[in-house]
């Protein structure tokens, strides 16, 4: 396991503190801060709602038992909870793969745009990034998500990944290829289909 | 494979992005590679791009709130005896066969509240002084036990429900020393006793993670032998009725009156000590119960100044008498002192000029005891050091950077 230098969150520790000891009030307001980055990040990488649910709770419902058998994390909560919602996914896929169609209205944000167009080719990028990604590995998907979407340092990151930052630096770039490169052959098939 | 220069100018422009720089400003910093890096940060921006509707977000925070609630509720985070279900019944007969057979006896010995064997020491303990008669060379042993106990669950920072006995020998304010182990006393813990160093009692307590042992409730079993002193010293006064904790020091005890009965009943002097003021500089107020009073139970809805004219006092005596300094901060379960009569109607009273507050402060109080409600965790406020940011078990020690 990688080990690196994270900065502590002075007031965040003291919440772990009270979580630690039980305190539900402190558990809960961990809940309400990070559930929407797990959740974003899951999502990004299950297909299903409902299992991307599933998976979330899983990660919060572990948080807990750890706060009582005393091995929750001290500092650095959030890269804790990404480690663990990556096992939660892969541990999923190990399973047997669930392969259910979702709406495009699911993937497009609230917006004051009404403009039809404008919806649409919000839509269709969108739709077409998905596809992209999941034409990458786990971990190239993971570090575009992480990097991109959640917007986390080099460091975090392979905190999270498990790797080292040089490592990361690499994947990164074979991964924004790869997206890139997927993307590419996506509007081939457009272009002759 | 792509130059290591190129590798950097990538990363570096992922972090402008994410600093809120636009992808000019990164083609800018590093025009030697502008072409490859704007396609690669257009696509970096169609994953920024990839966020999951808010509402459905919502929705999902809204589903799964209710199970990590649960979750969060289910077990205490505290280790409580096991000793009250069928499987402990099972237990209790097989540490009866075991007593016998000396097995897990053995194995037992060295347990410590939290383990696995700690039920079966107990229950050899109680076997052992059915068995003896209660000798009260093994009580004394038993208690040696669970000082010791509470020793090594403090040194190893295990969160446990204890009780024990022992003899007051500091009291500081709130932190106490009781049969050698240091103990922070909050002021619902004590009641209306009055104790005093000498003082033999029965604590009921819980250890933190962070090594502190915080008493639940004390009970006298026997006070020291004691003098009564001149005059009281200046002395803080000494509130019974604030129910937000943590509370400031409590004062060194006064001195009471000489010959003390466990129904506390007055002594033989008529004079009182005087009643509080704010100012620190007054002698302390000591309540106590005038001849013929009785103990009254305050219920939700209560006030004093109801409870006081219902009983024929005024709300000055009322307070003068239960060393009460603000006749708005009374809470339900809490004592006064009162003289007999009909019980008040427990209907608000509005006219009253001094409402009761029965909302928070009654949510708030301690619990009664047998309750299991988990160790009040907010007892460690912020700004209430609790050392658990020196501890030294972070697992992100090392710098482990390779480039």
């Amino acid at each position: 396991m990688i080990l690196i230098v994270l900065p502590d969150i002075p007031a965040e520790d003291r919440l772990l503190a009270h979580a630690r000891q039980g305190n539900q009030d402190a558990i809960m307001q961990i809940y309400e801060s990070y559930f929407s980055p797990i959740y974003n990040f899951i999502r990004l990488r299950v297909d299903d709602r409902n299992v991307a649910e599933d998976l979330a709770s899983e990660v919060f419902i572990k948080l807990v038992s750890a706060f009582r058998s005393h091995t929750a994390p001290r500092h650095s909560l959030r890269g804790w909870l990404f480690r663990v919602a990556r096992n939660v996914i892969h541990d999923h896929y190990g399973r047997a793969r669930q392969l259910t169609t979702e709406t495009l209205e699911e993937w497009i944000p609230a917006s004051p745009d009404n403009d039809p167009e404008v919806q649409f080719m919000r839509a269709l990028d969108v739709e077409h990034t998905r596809h992209a990604l999941r034409m990458l590995s786990a971990e190239q998907q993971e570090v575009l998500i992480l990097r991109f979407g959640q917007m986390l340092s080099l460091e975090e990151t392979a905190d999270i990944l498990g790797k080292k930052v040089g490592a990361v630096k690499s994947l990164q770039f074979r991964a924004i290829n790869a997206l890139r490169q997927a993307f590419g052959e996506m509007r081939m098939e457009t272009e002759n289909g | 494979m792509a130059d290591q220069d190129l590798l950097n100018a990538f990363d570096d422009c992922i972090n402008r992005l994410s600093a809120g720089q636009t992808v000019d400003d990164c083609l800018r910093a590093h025009p030697q590679y502008a072409q490859a890096l704007r396609s690669m940060l257009e696509a970096g921006l169609t994953i920024r791009r990839l966020q999951v509707n808010p509402a459905e977000v919502n929705q999902a925070q809204a589903r799964v709130r209710a199970r990590v609630a649960l979750a969060a509720r289910a077990a205490p985070a505290r280790t409580t005896y096991p000793l009250r279900s069928l499987a402990a019944l099972a237990a209790a007969l097989l540490v009866v066969f075991l007593v016998i057979s000396g097995g897990a006896v053995t194995l037992a010995q060295s347990s410590l509240p939290g383990d696995p064997l700690y039920g079966i020491k107990r229950l050899t303990e109680s076997v052992r002084l059915a068995v003896g008669g209660n000798d009260p060379a093994l009580q004394t042993e038993f208690a040696a036990r669970r000082i010791g106990e509470i020793e090594q669950i403090l040194a190893l920072g295990r969160a446990a429900n204890m009780d024990f006995a022992g003899e007051i020998e500091t009291i500081n304010g709130d932190a106490w020393v009781v049969a050698g182990l240091p103990l922070r006393v909050p002021e619902e813990s004590l009641g209306m006793t009055e104790f005093r160093v000498g003082d033999r009692v029965e604590i009921n307590a819980y250890t933190t993670t962070s090594g502190t042992l915080i008493a639940r409730e004390i009970h006298l079993t026997e006070p020291s032998e004691r003098e009564p002193l001149p005059t009281p010293t200046p002395v803080p006064t000494r509130s019974i009725a604030t129910s937000t904790p943590p509370p400031t020091a409590t004062p060194a005890p006064t001195n009471t009156p000489p010959s003390r009965t466990p129904t506390h009943t007055p002594t033989p002097t008529p004079s009182r000590t005087p009643t509080v003021t704010s100012t620190p500089s007054t002698t302390a107020c000591v309540p106590f119960q005038p001849q013929g009073w009785e103990t009254y139970t305050v219920q939700a809805g209560d006030t004093l100044s109801a409870l006081a004219a219902v009983r024929g006092i005024t709300l000055d005596e009322l307070m003068d008498a239960n060393c009460l300094t603000n006749p708005r901060l009374i809470f339900a379960g809490q004592r006064l002192y009162l003289p007999p009569g009909p019980p008040p109607r427990p209907t608000a009273q509005p006219t009253t000029a001094v409402p009761a507050q029965p909302t928070a402060p009654i949510e708030d109080i301690n619990p009664p005891p047998g309750d299991d409600n988990p160790p009040p965790g907010n007892d460690n406020v912020p700004g209430d050091n609790t050392n658990d940011n020196h501890d030294d078990d972070d697992d992100n020690d090392n710098n482990d950077d390779d480039d």
